[in-house]
């Protein structure tokens, strides 16, 4: 069974990299929709998180190779004008990037919950609400289905982990 | 027996995504889970949506899409909070380069759908900070429930500065029983905007724990090991620190800074303390969770907070509480909280650009450093904020008994 987490940005980072923590804990397989996988690794995601990034389809879209095209063109004209126009069509082409992307190679039949983590993700996690009726949706884990669950220690998060007892980085000198 | 109800509302209070956000409104709260028969807490979450009006108004028909109508697709309910009280969290989606007026109409809008009778049916509304916990409790209470409010924030300039918060701020004023600032600073700030409501303002600051804070295990014996924690920013005076640091430092090679936390001026000081020879002697680290402040504490022998500006200074109070001697700015809120604590709890001084002024005080701390008396001060912030002063002062301001 795996939860499919949608976070457009890292602004709320913290909350999905320690909700995949504790699903990966319980040995549930997570999935994150999200636009470019860099940012996450910076945040600190674990690696076994599988990412699907909707820049590469993006970038794909019509819209926007008719942008690149503008941009080799006239940058005043694709600044002035396309650009506009764009960000207000984006988050109809990120919701046809996740079609062609998530939607598609995901099993749906093996996801538990929805969790929409961001303001940005709300239209795209509303459309996959709509597509799958029957799927719980939140803006946060559900963990009732672990709570019994026992955490099981894994090596990603061992080693991120602080020593406990000592304040990290300084040097403690007996008074 | 407690038989009335009271429901908080607040943009702070520990989630996931910030886990110490609003600790001093968690402390609050559970300090009067004894007050009353069921307390519920609504937290209304800013989640920064898209600067862009169209994407903006995606993100609120989507939200609004799952969140309403008679079988909403994600239901927004209450969990059981460690203080003994329910939180019901809210995600609110708001949009960046806004007024506070937006943002308060925003918290307004997501809060409707989860009130199931469309109001709160608690005998008494505290919200936190005017707009926006004060706004909807003005919105959302019962017409004879006694209406609360506590101003906690530092922006509070901003919002009575712009018409249309300033107005909203107007009818929170004119609905609220009782006003509640937590400091001097703010009150003299609300009573200077709305004279006409002097009689219901007063001081009461926010309940800390300070009962089950750890007292360092052995007492200072020399001010050798400084530290500061907060943000690395310059209105803390994180600059002036680090001057004043490498002169005490001169003369004393013994002496040491910790400068914790996170902050734009990080790297700055960090290249500053190379450049005057002090690498080994100032170490920077990342912010801590909470829980950890202490260990930082104990392991240091004086926290300097050098601060431009405070309403309160939880971490002057943090140092006292675990038995510390502080060396702090008259910002506002210390000279509050320390209040006929100098020479007892650590030493004032004036906020200056100055670094001299930090050197100057911490030799004179240090020239007194047998008279200072820890146990009093701690017994003395105890008095003032512990969370039973707290409680029995909330108690008579909600107009409830003190359960036996």
């Amino acid at each position: 069974m795996s939860v499919l987490l949608v976070a457009v940005g890292v602004t709320r980072s913290r909350a999905v990299t320690d909700t995949a923590d504790y699903l990966l804990a319980r040995g549930v397989d997570v999935d994150l929709l999200t636009v470019e996988a860099g940012p996450w690794e910076a945040a600190g995601l674990d690696p076994r998180v599988t990412l699907h990034t909707l820049a590469a389809a993006e970038a794909k879209h019509p819209l926007a190779r008719f942008g690149r095209l503008v941009c080799k063109l006239s940058k005043a004209a694709y600044t002035k004008g396309y650009a506009k126009v764009y960000r207000l069509m984006r988050p109809y082409v990120m919701w046809r990037a996740a079609r062609r992307t998530v939607v598609k190679r995901l099993d749906w039949s093996t996801v538990e919950q929805l969790v929409i983590c961001d303001s940005h993700a709300i239209p795209i996690g509303w459309h996959l609400a709509m597509r799958h009726p029957d799927l719980v949706v939140g803006f946060e884990l559900d963990r009732t289905p672990w709570a019994d669950r026992e955490p099981a220690l894994s090596t990603a998060t061992a080693s991120a982990s602080p020593s406990p007892s000592t304040p990290a980085g300084i040097d403690v000198v007996d008074g | 027996m407690a038989d009335k109800t009271l429901a908080v509302t607040t943009p702070w209070h520990p989630t996931l995504q910030r886990p110490f956000a609003g600790s001093f409104v968690q402390a609050t709260t559970a300090a009067v889970r004894d007050l009353f028969a069921r307390i519920e807490l609504y937290n209304t979450e800013d989640w920064t949506g898209p600067a862009d009006p169209v994407q903006a108004r995606m993100v609120r028909k989507g939200y609004a899409a799952l969140t309403s109508g008679p079988s909403p697709r994600i239901g927004l309910t209450a969990h059981r909070a460690d203080g003994g009280y329910w939180v019901t969290d809210i995600p609110t989606p708001v949009t960046p380069k806004k007024h506070y007026a937006d943002w308060a109409l925003s918290h307004e809008s997501v809060l409707r759908p989860v009130l199931k009778s469309g109001r709160f049916e608690a005998d008494v509304v505290h919200g936190h900070v005017g707009i926006y916990g004060g706004w909807l409790a003005h919105r959302f209470a019962r017409p004879d429930a006694r209406v609360v409010f506590t101003e906690h924030a530092s922006f509070l300039g901003k919002i009575l500065g712009q018409p249309r918060s300033r107005a909203m701020y107007a009818e929170v004023m004119d609905r609220a029983d009782a006003v509640l600032c937590v400091s001097e600073k703010l009150r003299n700030e609300l009573l200077g905007a709305f004279p006409g409501h002097a009689a219901k303002i007063q001081v009461l600051p926010n309940a800390v724990d300070i009962e089950a804070m750890p007292v360092r295990p052995a007492p200072v014996t020399a001010l050798r090991r400084w530290i500061y924690i907060g943000k690395v920013v310059a209105a803390k005076g994180v600059g002036e620190l680090v001057e004043a640091f490498a002169i005490a430092a001169k003369d004393e090679p013994e002496l040491t800074l910790t400068i914790l936390g996170s902050g734009p001026l990080v790297e700055p000081l960090r290249a500053r303390a190379a450049e005057l020879d002090l690498s080994g002697r100032v170490t920077f680290h990342d912010s801590v969770p909470p829980q950890r402040v202490f260990e930082f504490l104990h392991a240091h022998d004086l926290l300097v907070h050098p601060s431009k500006s405070e309403t309160f200074g939880m971490t002057t109070v943090e140092a006292v509480g675990s038995a510390m001697p502080v060396l702090v700015t008259r910002c506002g809120g210390p000279e509050e909280t320390l209040a006929g604590l100098d020479g007892v709890a650590g030493l004032l001084i004036d906020v200056s650009p100055d670094p001299q002024v930090i050197v100057d005080g911490y030799r004179r701390l240090a020239t007194q450093a047998a008279q200072l008396d820890p146990a009093r001060a701690r017994a003395e912030l105890i008095g003032r904020y512990g969370s039973k002063a707290v409680a029995a002062r909330l108690a008579e301001v909600y107009g409830v008994e003190v359960s036996k």
